[in-house]
């Protein structure tokens, strides 16, 4: 397949070049009510190439495997005349030259299960939550996606690796009148097919609340201290902070890059954040990145001072920081972008009771419903949340957001529970240099947080 | 392409091949340096197999006798497929693409990105300046074994450019499409500079309801919860909130809304959805009153309707040629007004200008209800006093947007929606 290739890249002389081919297979299935909507195969071949060569740098993605060394070429070509439009030229850090196969071993490979089996143990799971009185409907979902990669430079890296996510998500639609109300849960989020076997009482007691949240009230809107479980925490950590670890990310902003100087102190004490891609089997775990670096755990928060950051070999060399194997892409039509692997914050000290026993007044958001940044500014859904009165739960409460600023928000994380938890379903959108990649190999855990003030946006 | 409809047809199994070749350039700009020129050459394929009444799908860039394999497999133990491919008919009338697209390179952009650059750098020296400068050309076939085959060409340029706030994470960003060769978008630049200018200081409106002026790019706020009523999946589902209201008045009566794939010299036309299946202009409201809704070839067959043209490969987020096609507009066009845009603006009095909302997937949108934190400005008797920075605007469009509107006589292309500047009364803003 690559034949053709390796020659060129070993005798390469323009700067530095690299190519990865991939093949990669997804499967998904798909229910919505008691109907099967969807049985799909995706089986994709491609090739992505990068050429650093006259200070500038081209990027070209191809489908068929003949069409590699042309790409070269043309991404040479790229390469030069953007660097003639450059006042500096674009340089990589130094990385060692890789060479190695990295396979995954799981224990029960969702590759190997048959079709059928799949079928069967999603229908499972969705008739159990159609049979819930109050659902109306479900959205059921199955989906596996596996890559087999080749990455080769012109610095003499040789690496084959294999990447592996399987996920089965089941969100149930409950409606009483004009009142419809929804929550969702997800199982996997690693290679192991088994983790999505028996979990029918965690679904049951997810699937009940949708029904229980038609009763509830919309939450108040205000400025009020909120507890995050560990699902909104994890992705309040992903979203609000984690993109602005990754190097590319502020690259190009140098009033934000001014603001996280490594050594900057960045939140209250309370708070550690790492990001590791070696922890097995959690949905951002690998083993090397796409630009052939191995992956590396990463402190990015020590007790509320920022100390590291996620880097590709370009940005490594810009910020003068050492690489940390966080260049990742989607699938070869799609050039790489740094990103988080598995981001989490680091256990506290304190029970969960502790935290809702310094609440006064205010709200717990549970279930990560889906946010959005932009810099410094946030916004995330929680599927459902409670009113805290007194140190107590009170009532149950409905649509309910929460957002605000990460700097001051950073800085009033007032407690960090004891109780780290990854979630299942990983995934992350980021645009970057190029279109918006969707990667399902992302992972993000938290304990409890407590944070001071944040705003609710509550009905309209 | 007939080699995969002939081996679904050896194999007695009803087709359909959906077939894109892509040619993708891009030069992007940061902090006024070009950072990477990006280019894509690539086939992707989708077949489809109906195979005893189940469906089965396959997509990728492998070999047709693997694709039409695995689509059968998958079809063996798919789902009730209760729809069959679209027949055959003539040839749609449709402009391809202008020619000088074909022949762009990426290094013809450098010079207009270089010139926005410059220009916006003058004004605004301090911004760290994103520019993006794309060609997208698309071949677009889809053929099946009832004997349909049709083909496009398809084709835009696509210009973007914005930067963060001094000091801040949050952005003006401002974009253009067109089906031709890129012009240096000037007004589009000269409303940069300006907007720019007014969001350099952060600005605490009173919390409560006021109203808000929304900017063509945030008319999303309204056309995505209304997409999503209208959707032949939600009727079928029973969750739609327009389920059973055809004729009957559902939003304010300012408000006309077609969706016109076929309209001329837009540079997001089709002339037939991703099933095949012709596009045509037709209203989806009228005066606020509830006209058609959106179906593909699954959800027409379902709900007893027929198919509209609006079976696309998209979703809110991870549409293309892998999706499978649900019910989506083609192309949506609000109606203008007849007030123009700054005389709005001019008489807001303690109100917001919003040109996005972040967080929108996030809300209970199919039901009409959005909560986003506004990206936009706060404005005291018609001028503009800084930029909103984390204040939440949410509202709910069958209650919000069913009284006395006002829409511009201005209207803007944008990705999702052709659309003027819209007054709301009043939304609650919070934070």
């Amino acid at each position: 397949m690559l034949g053709r290739v390796k020659p060129l890249l070993a005798a390469w002389g323009d700067g530095y070049a690299d190519v990865r081919w991939e093949e990669n297979r997804r499967v998904r299935i798909a229910f919505r009510g008691e109907h099967l909507t969807e049985c799909k195969t995706y089986l994709t071949t491609g090739g992505h190439v990068r050429v650093f060569s006259g200070g500038g740098k081209g990027l070209l993605s191809v489908s068929r495997p003949e069409e590699l060394p042309g790409a070269l070429r043309r991404a040479a070509a790229a390469a030069r005349a953007l660097g003639a439009a450059r006042s500096h030229a674009i340089s990589l850090a130094p990385a060692p030259a890789l060479r190695g196969e990295f396979p995954l071993r799981p224990s029960q490979d969702p590759r190997s299960v048959p079709l059928s089996d799949k079928i069967h143990l999603l229908a499972g799971y969705n008739s159990l939550a159609l049979s819930i009185p109050g659902i109306v409907t479900t959205q059921s979902y199955y989906e596996e996606w596996s890559s087999t990669r080749t990455f080769l430079s012109s610095q003499g890296a040789e690496v084959s690796y294999e990447l592996l996510v399987v996920n089965l998500g089941v969100r149930a639609i409950a409606r009483k009148g004009a009142v419809i109300q929804s929550t969702h849960i997800a199982f996997g989020g690693s290679e192991e097919f088994g983790r999505l076997l028996g979990r029918e009482e965690e679904l049951r007691e997810r699937v009940e609340m949708a029904v229980r949240l038609l009763s509830a009230a919309p939450a108040q809107a205000g400025t009020f201290p909120a507890i995050l479980d560990p699902d909104e925490a994890g992705l309040f950590i992903h979203e609000a902070f984690g993109h602005l670890s990754e190097a590319d990310g502020i690259q190009y902003n140098p009033s934000f890059r001014e603001r996280l100087t490594l050594g900057t102190e960045i939140s209250s004490s309370a708070l550690s954040v790492a990001d590791d891609p070696t922890l097995p089997s959690l949905p951002g775990s690998y083993t090397v990145d796409d630009e052939g670096v191995q992956g590396l755990r990463t402190q990015l928060i020590r007790e509320g001072v920022l100390s590291g950051r996620l880097h590709s070999r370009e940005t490594a060399a810009e910020f003068s920081e050492p690489v940390s194997g966080n260049m990742r892409a989607v699938d070869a039509f799609y050039t790489p972008v740094v990103r988080m692997s598995n981001i989490f914050i680091e256990p506290g000290p304190h029970p969960f009771q502790e935290l809702l026993a310094a609440v006064e007044d205010g709200y717990y958001l549970v279930g990560a419903k889906g946010g959005q940044t932009s810099g410094d500014q946030f916004t995330f859904g929680a599927q459902w949340g409670w009113r805290i009165r007194r140190g107590r739960l009170a009532e149950l409460v409905r649509d309910i957001n929460m957002s605000g600023e990460l700097f001051h928000t950073l800085r009033d994380i007032q407690m960090v529970a004891n109780d780290l938890r990854f979630s299942e379903r990983g995934g992350c959108g980021k645009g970057g240099i190029g279109p918006m990649q969707l990667n399902p190999k992302s992972g993000k855990g938290a304990p409890h947080i407590l944070i001071g003030r944040v705003t609710i946006g509550g009905a309209g | 392409m007939r080699e995969f409809l002939d081996l679904a047809r050896q194999r007695g199994w009803a087709a359909e091949v959906y077939w894109v070749t892509r040619d993708r350039i891009s030069v992007q700009f940061r902090l006024g340096q070009p950072v990477a020129i990006l280019e894509e050459v690539a086939d992707f394929c989708a077949v489809r197999v109906i195979r005893e009444g189940r469906l089965g799908v396959a997509c990728g860039t492998r070999p047709a006798t693997e694709l039409v394999t695995a689509a059968g497999e998958a079809a063996r133990h798919g789902g009730e497929a209760g729809f069959g491919f679209a027949p055959p008919g003539p040839p749609e009338e449709f402009t391809p693409p202008d020619r000088g697209l074909t022949s762009l390179a990426a290094g013809d952009l450098i010079p207009l990105g270089e010139r926005i650059v410059r220009e916006i750098s003058s004004a605004h020296p301090q911004a760290a300046l994103t520019v993006g400068l794309g060609r997208t050309l698309e071949t677009l076939r889809i053929a099946n074994t009832e004997g349909l085959e049709r083909e496009a060409e398809l084709g835009r340029s696509q210009v973007l450019f914005g930067a963060p706030f001094p000091g801040a994470g949050s952005g003006l960003y401002k974009s253009a499409a067109s089906p031709g060769v890129p012009d240096y978008p000037e007004g589009l630049v000269e409303e940069f500079c300006q907007w720019y200018g007014w969001g350099l200081e952060v600005a605490r409106p009173p919390e409560g309801r006021l109203p808000v002026l929304l900017a063509p790019e945030a008319a999303f706020l309204l056309t995505m919860p209304l997409a999503a009523g209208l959707s032949g999946e939600a009727l079928w589902q029973r969750t739609s909130p327009l389920l059973g209201k055809e004729g009957e008045r559902v939003l304010a009566e300012a408000l006309t809304i077609w969706d016109d794939p076929l309209r001329p010299g837009d540079p997001y036309s089709r002339p037939f959805d991703d099933e095949g299946i012709p596009c045509r202009k037709r209203p989806l409201l009228e005066a606020g009153v509830l006209k058609g809704y959106l179906f593909d070839l699954r959800t027409a067959a379902l709900t007893g309707r027929a198919p509209t043209g609006n079976g696309f490969k998209r979703a809110l987020f991870g549409g293309g040629p892998w999706a499978s096609p649900v019910p989506w507009p083609g192309r949506l066009v609000v109606e203008p007004g007849s007030v123009p845009w700054r005389e709005l603006l001019d008489t807001l009095d303690r109100g917001l200008l919003l040109y996005g909302g972040m967080g929108f997937h996030s809300s209970n949108y199919l039901q009409g209800h959005f909560s986003v934190q506004g990206l936009g400005f706060y404005v005291e008797q018609g001028k503009v006093v800084g930029r909103l920075s984390g204040t939440m605007v949410a509202g709910d469009i069958y209650r919000d947007l069913s009284g006395s509107l006002q829409l511009s006589a201005e209207r803007r292309e944008d990705l999702g929606v052709a659309a003027p500047f819209i007054r709301v009364p009043a939304l609650q803003v919070t934070g």
